[in-house]
């Protein structure tokens, strides 16, 4: 167990195991995100109420997802690094932080444009809307920091303090839909329940979900990979693959 | 409703895909795809927008990577022949 934790902490091992996951995660989240696509834009029937703009559920939802899943998983990279000191969490801090401000800012997005012919507004002050704008800052709050700082582990210390202060934003958002009276509605799915749509409406989200779960994860493989490339660009291993590379 | 067993689940899921792959198409015509009963400028702004950012996001770092192996390439190179 302790050795597993070990390797799992070393940026060569994950280098390479990432490098092998990574075409089977970006193949199957095209194939999950273009038959999701296909099926939610055409198959599934349109709203009773809201006709076909709630077509637009299939990318808000999953970015929504996203947007707090990637947050919450750059918490748990922030305990790590801040109570074993682990090099790996960083970096993976490092690569996730714009990848989650991408999702909320989608999420946001898509959540505007959906509004409008549904609520007649872009934006309200509400609750949801509001807790995701917060969340949207948080991520640009641990950009700055880590730019802002040049020593690597000074900086990678108080991003992951940001991180955890900001984390109380997470159950707001969750809650914020039964806490307070909102235009949002509430989550229409439950783990236990069955859903309250036709299976028409939410298996295509439910493969959209997957999809954009299996995107987020290829693209932080990469964008981890790049910064143990250039974080450990000193190293043996990194100088040995860099001339298996360009010898090719 | 709630499920007992995870065996309830599983069949309950394979019973609803089987059920919905026979769905038939909602629209009769490509315009009227476009059109999306006149929410077509809201559906396709955000499937473009999303698109747009997915695509970027995939792109950009296997350019960086790129980028990162032929620098230290160089620098590599510059160093073995200082030496």
């Amino acid at each position: 167990m302790k050795v597993w934790f070990y390797r799992l902490g070393s940026p060569k091992w994950f280098y390479d195991i990432a490098g092998r996951c990574l075409p089977w995660l970006a193949w199957s989240a095209l194939l999950l995100i273009a038959i999701g696509t296909v099926w939610g834009l055409v198959f599934a029937p349109a709203d009773y109420q809201q006709g076909n703009s709630f077509r637009i559920m299939y990318i808000h939802v999953p970015t929504a997802f996203l947007a707090q899943s990637c947050y919450l998983m750059m918490a748990v990279a922030a305990v790590i690094s801040l109570v074993w000191k682990m090099k790996l969490c960083d970096l993976v801090i490092v690569a996730a932080a714009p990848l989650g401000a991408a999702f909320t800012f989608l999420a946001l997005f898509t959540g505007a444009v959906w509004g409008k012919p549904t609520w007649g507004t872009w934006w309200v002050w509400d609750a949801r809307l509001t807790a995701m704008l917060i969340l949207l800052f948080l991520y640009f709050g641990v950009i700055a920091l880590q730019h802002a700082i040049q020593d690597k582990v000074a900086s990678a210390r108080a991003t992951a303090v940001l991180i955890l202060v900001g984390v109380v934003n997470i159950p707001i958002i969750k809650y914020s839909v039964e806490w307070w009276n909102t235009l949002h509605q509430p989550a229409s799915f439950k783990l236990t329940e069955k859903p309250a749509m036709p299976s028409e409406m939410w298996l295509p989200l439910l493969v959209m979900v997957l999809g954009f779960y299996c995107f987020f994860a290829a693209v932080l493989f990469m964008r981890t990979r790049n910064e143990i490339l250039d974080r450990e660009r000193r190293t043996k291993w990194v100088r040995e693959l860099v001339q298996k590379v360009s010898s090719r | 409703m709630s499920f007992n067993s995870v065996a309830e689940f599983i069949a309950y899921m394979l019973g609803q895909v089987s059920e919905s792959m026979r769905a038939p198409m909602s629209f009769n015509s490509v315009a009227e795809f476009i059109a999306m009963g006149g929410h077509g400028l809201y559906v396709w702004l955000c499937y473009g927008v999303t698109l747009l950012a997915l695509v970027l996001s995939f792109v950009l770092p296997r350019m960086r990577q790129r980028q990162l192996l032929r620098e230290q390439a160089q620098r590599l190179r510059r160093e073995e022949a200082g030496l």
